[in-house]
């Protein structure tokens, strides 16, 4: 009898349905959602990842954390007012994965572990000297830069958003983004200028 | 407005870096690989976030401990790192982003109405502001069933159990709920001020039914979906409205419908990520 029961007593199968019930809706998301999300991740997965950078996730950390960040869109996905800007968007969901990485302990104490190990490189080729040489300089200019500038120059410079995009993104005025990214273009001038005169 | 061009050089380094700092095709890969079983399975996205950032929501004070921590534990792990990333680290701790944080939410929950909430939240504590702004879901279930009957307490309970894991004690109290909902309080009624989009209503209707559902209106739940299935033929939605449909059937008793709604369910969408979830449905003995 009990052979043809392959979930044991009945009582089993209630719980199952019970939380099998409770579930699918909780993954009520479009059901192309998951199209949706790579496609999203297809355009955007670098501009992803180098925002989790400039936020302050490890290199041991940042595959993990742009999952996460792709989980997130996944779930929200359908939440997402197609008005906005989809970077703008997506740098707001990498800023709060970056900070949840920040605070994490678990991760890290895996960090730390990871750290003491061969460093992970994740880039396909060897970087040629000079390009080696500009993400030294630009990783460099950034971190010596108060935080505020160096991220309106980063999503500007580097990322090509528009400073509307920007100033939604970061919730000020478009002026305050204007005036934080002519300090600091000045300053990248200022800094190139100067590496070049070193180098005579 | 006509900003100063960047030099040649200067935009040629950028380029560089662009170019370099990137996601190589094989992390690609990898995260593509694993985003997709993730989704596939039904891992419950944001699983651990969400449970850490309800835990600290409801305990400020967890928060500052785990603040308190970090700032031992970074510079330990920074001291490591090589030179450039290190000073990152440090300038990061020291300056966590303030006053970026409030505004930087508000697209995100654009669409709800907490956003207008939003603000107030921050005053106090900037920490919390990126919390609430990413638990956005589960508290808003939370705060619209704890003022309901104690049952759908207790199912919101059990839908973040995994916050409440996380935060030890308490958690099948029926009273955690309310350590969230005075973060998120104010409204119930789910009525976005934006222009609901067809999405929007389909959500919603969704919503419905699992609040229904979830506090055993199975009826409710059914009719519900039926609305939903006259709205939206083809909605978005669909297919987690036929899944939830197969589920309230069967948990109302008319297991004939259920099994029937279930096998059409599987031939029609056999590749569905809720197939073997619809499976389990009712199933025969």
């Amino acid at each position: 009898m009990t052979d043809d029961r392959p979930g044991g007593h009945p009582r089993e199968d209630e719980r199952m349905l019970q939380v099998a019930s409770q579930m699918p809706l909780l993954e009520s998301v479009p059901a192309d959602a998951a199209a949706q999300v790579e496609d999203i991740f297809r355009a955007h997965a670098d501009f992803v990842w180098r925002a989790l950078r400039r936020q302050g996730v490890s290199e041991a950390d940042v595959e993990d954390a742009v999952q996460e960040v792709f989980l997130v869109v996944y779930r929200k996905v359908g939440e997402y007012v197609e008005q906005g800007s989809i970077r703008a968007w997506l740098f707001t969901i990498s800023r709060q994965v970056a900070n949840h990485y920040k605070r994490s302990f678990a991760r890290r104490e895996r960090k730390q572990q990871a750290l003491m190990e061969e460093p992970v490189r994740h880039r396909d080729q060897l970087d040629a000297p000079e390009v080696a040489e500009a993400v030294a300089v630009v990783n460099a200019f950034l971190a010596g830069l108060g935080e505020d500038q160096a991220t309106v120059f980063h999503l500007v410079e580097v990322e090509g958003l528009t400073a509307p995009e920007v100033a939604a993104s970061l919730g000020v005025n478009l002026n305050t983004v204007y005036g934080r990214l002519r300090l600091a273009r000045q300053r990248f001038e200022q800094m190139l200028a100067e590496r070049a005169k070193q180098e005579l | 407005v006509t900003e100063p061009e960047m030099s040649q050089q200067a935009r040629e380094i950028l380029k560089r870096y662009r170019s370099a700092e990137s996601l190589g095709s094989e992390a690609r890969a990898r995260v593509l690989t694993g985003l997709r079983a993730k989704i596939a399975t039904g891992t419950p996205a944001l699983g651990a976030t969400k449970a850490s950032l309800l835990s600290k929501v409801a305990s400020a004070g967890k928060t500052k401990l785990i603040l308190g921590a970090l700032a031992v534990a970074v510079p330990a792990a920074w001291t490591i790192h090589r030179s450039q990333s290190s000073v990152d680290y440090t300038l990061r701790t020291a300056t966590p982003e303030v006053p970026a944080a409030p505004a930087v939410t508000a697209p995100a929950v654009a669409a709800q109405p907490e956003s207008a909430r939003a603000p107030k939240a921050l005053g106090d504590e900037p920490y919390r502001s990126a919390a609430t702004s990413d638990v956005d879901v589960a508290p808003e279930v939370a705060a619209s069933e704890t003022e309901g009957a104690p049952s759908e307490a207790r199912s919101a309970t059990k839908r973040s159990a995994g916050a409440q894991r996380a935060q030890g004690a308490t958690a099948n109290t029926g009273v955690t709920p309310k350590a969230v909902v005075l973060e998120e309080s104010p409204e119930e009624a789910p009525a976005p001020a934006a222009p609901a989009s067809t999405l929007d209503q389909e959500m919603q209707l969704l919503k419905r039914a699992q609040v229904a559902q979830a506090s055993g209106r199975s009826s409710d739940a059914l009719s519900i979906l039926a609305e939903h299935a006259k709205q939206f033929p083809n909605g978005k939605l669909a297919e987690s409205r036929e899944v939830a449909r197969v589920i309230a059937l069967c948990q109302s008793g008319q297991t004939q419908a259920a099994r029937s709604a279930r096998d059409r369910f599987l031939a029609t969408r056999p590749n569905s990520p809720f197939a073997s979830r619809v499976r389990s449905v009712c199933a025969e003995k």
